[in-house]
């Protein structure tokens, strides 16, 4: 063992007669490890709160679409998409803004969102347990919150149309009767209150504007190659049609949550320097205790130098103590609540129903990391005070 | 010669003053001599020793050891001068309280990385001393005397050109003080190595070779 390691540990909390110093060195490894601890299970909840979001909308939106294609070109879209060995899935899709009108006159706008009701359940995760369709009437699916503001349930009928695509300039646009087939909960922004499916076939009695479809929502067999889809297709298509990955799409939201995330790190980190700056106080003031050892082992021969790298040991003893005790117990939260749900959450406030937990190997990295520099910084300044202690000044201090 | 100081000059600023401590000064100890200084308290007796002992450094004069000026050489060459070359022992033991009397005398060793060639040595002195069987005991459990006694051990083991004691007797009781006189008497015969004492006691003054007197910040001999 190294000399200045083997004085760190004996030193440590002050050694033998310490009392204020000891005290302190452990309030300093308690706040190491609750800064920690704080940092890592904020960071964990955010993750997960993100993950959860990010599965939702990929869930319901799928991984890659391709909208505003050019007229006449969704043919080669599709055939492009249909090449590609990484999609796995196609779905051909028409969007329009309408107007939900009920029996009990209630009229709400919304976002018609036209797909072939075949794998609707599938492609779109709308978490419906059984759906069965029946081809002679328009059916729809609404989201929870939409049927509510327009009190109907499953097999309510409803009249929907599209103003937009009125086929004259006077008069009442197209209006269909339609059935409520069934109602989903995504719980994420406002899908529940805004997107209406209805079938494509019927999407294209109501859309008249345009005949073609709008674009392909599609799923990968890699979703980490989505980019590479992107671009290529960007390469391909160029201004033709409007390439987006679920990321783009939802940029500004995604963008806000990692603000938030960095945000929450800066701040909880606030907690940690706190801890570090309480590290410093204990170290000078064992230093201060260990005046007269600190001489002695100058007159022994120890370089100031040896005297600075025992002080910064202890502080990375005292201080990593702490880190280490606050990763360790803040990384058993994560696993525990993975497994068994201990923090519930009331699911009708959130989308989940319980605390979402994600750790990745890098915050694992980080938050020690951090931890780690600043217990370096805050123990070099108390090794620095430690540098200038005199040895033939302390050999005089009797005990 | 294993020390020599030359013309050394000591002051201490008092206020707006210099009060001068030790004043052109000089010295030289040979291998395996003893010398002894006495003087009244504040006399400088123990700047003369931090000076030799390269543990300050003086206004001006220089001080050799072993063919080292000690004032051209950085302060991590210094430590390693000290740590190999001069031992100390001073008149509270200094031992370091979290540690037992054996891993103390031992301390010396692990500065300079040779613990493992000098733990046979270390129970050695430990039998030469007669405190074998204290050896793991804390200071704390040892008594006055057996504490210098250590510390005179953790001042051998690295085997030293020289040995400086500041008053080392000056907190012991008569029998102590006996032992430990003793014990320095055998040092420089067994152990070859030079030895400066400072003290009030006329007895220990007497073992030395040559014996001097600091007064007014000036050696001189004693007759």
């Amino acid at each position: 063992m190294k000399f200045s390691t083997y004085i760190a540990k004996r030193f440590m909390l002050g050694g033998k007669g310490a009392g204020a110093s000891r005290f302190t060195g452990w309030i300093a490894i308690i706040g190491m490890a609750i800064g920690c601890f704080a940092l890592i299970i904020s960071i964990a909840v955010l993750n997960g709160f993100e993950l959860q979001v990010a599965d939702k909308i990929i869930g319901f939106e799928g991984d890659l679409r391709i909208s505003k294609i050019k007229s006449g070109m969704d043919q080669d879209v599709y055939n492009y998409l249909k090449s590609d060995n990484n999609v796995s899935q196609i779905e051909p899709f028409m969007e329009r803004k309408g107007v939900i009108l009920t029996s009990n006159n209630n009229v709400r706008m919304v976002s018609f969102k036209a797909v072939s009701f075949e794998h609707i359940n599938n492609f779109y995760n709308l978490g419906l347990d059984s759906i069965i369709l029946n081809g002679n009437i328009p059916q729809i699916f609404l989201g929870t919150l939409l049927a509510e503001r327009l009190q109907v349930e499953v097999g309510d009928n409803i009249k929907i149309m599209s103003p937009i695509d009125s086929p004259i300039q006077i008069g009442l646009p197209r209006i269909l009767n339609a059935e409520v087939a069934g109602i989903f909960q995504i719980d994420v922004l406002d899908y529940d209150d805004r997107i209406v499916f209805i079938p494509l076939k019927y999407g294209k009695q109501l859309f008249l504007r345009k005949k073609s479809v709008d674009g392909y929502d599609t799923r990968l067999v890699n979703r980490n190659k989505v980019d590479t889809l992107k671009e290529e297709m960007h390469a391909h298509f160029g201004l033709n049609a409007r390439i987006e990955s679920w990321e783009d799409i939802h940029q500004g939201l995604f963008d806000a949550m990692r603000m938030e995330r960095i945000g929450a790190i800066f701040v909880l980190s606030l907690i940690v320097l706190v801890a570090a700056f309480n590290l410093t106080s204990t170290l000078v003031l064992v230093t201060y205790q260990k005046i007269r050892e600190i001489g002695i082992l100058r007159t022994l021969g120890a370089s100031a130098n040896v005297i600075k790298t025992i002080i910064i040991k202890q502080g990375i003893l005292i201080g990593g103590i702490g880190a280490v005790v606050g990763l360790l117990l803040s990384i058993g939260i994560v696993v525990l609540q993975n497994y068994y749900g201990f923090l519930p959450l009331p699911q009708d406030i959130y989308a989940f129903s319980k605390l979402p937990m994600v750790l990745s190997v890098w915050d694992v990295i980080l938050v020690p990391f951090i931890a780690f520099l600043l217990i370096i910084l805050s123990s070099y300044i108390a090794a620095k005070r430690a540098m200038l202690i005199e040895p033939k000044e302390a050999v005089h201090l009797e005990k | 010669m294993i020390l020599k100081a030359k013309n050394i000059y000591k002051s201490y600023k008092n206020g707006v003053k210099n009060l001068p401590v030790l004043t052109d000064l000089s010295i030289s100890v040979d291998k395996q001599e003893t010398i002894t200084i006495m003087g009244p308290s504040g006399s400088g007796k123990s700047t003369l020793l931090h000076i030799l002992g390269t543990l300050d450094k003086p206004d001006s004069g220089s001080v050799i050891i072993n063919q080292t000026d000690v004032s051209s050489v950085s302060e991590n060459k210094l430590a390693l001068l000290r740590s190999r070359e001069i031992g100390f022992i001073f008149q509270f033991h200094h031992l370091l309280p979290e540690f037992t009397a054996f891993e103390n005398v031992l301390i010396p060793t692990q500065i300079i990385g040779n613990t493992d060639d000098k733990i046979k040595y270390a129970e050695e002195l430990f039998d030469y001393i007669g405190l074998r069987e204290r050896k793991e005991h804390y200071p704390s459990q040892l008594s006055g005397g057996e504490r210098l006694r250590v510390a005179v051990l953790r001042a051998l083991i690295n085997n030293p050109s020289i040995i400086f004691a500041d008053e080392p007797t000056g907190n012991l009781d008569v029998d102590n003080a006996k032992k430990l006189l003793q014990l320095f008497k055998n040092i420089s015969e067994d152990f070859g190595q030079s030895l400066i004492i400072t003290t009030h006691n006329e007895e220990v003054a007497s073992i030395g070779e040559r014996q001097f007197i600091l007064d007014h910040g000036v050696l001189n001999s004693r007759e």
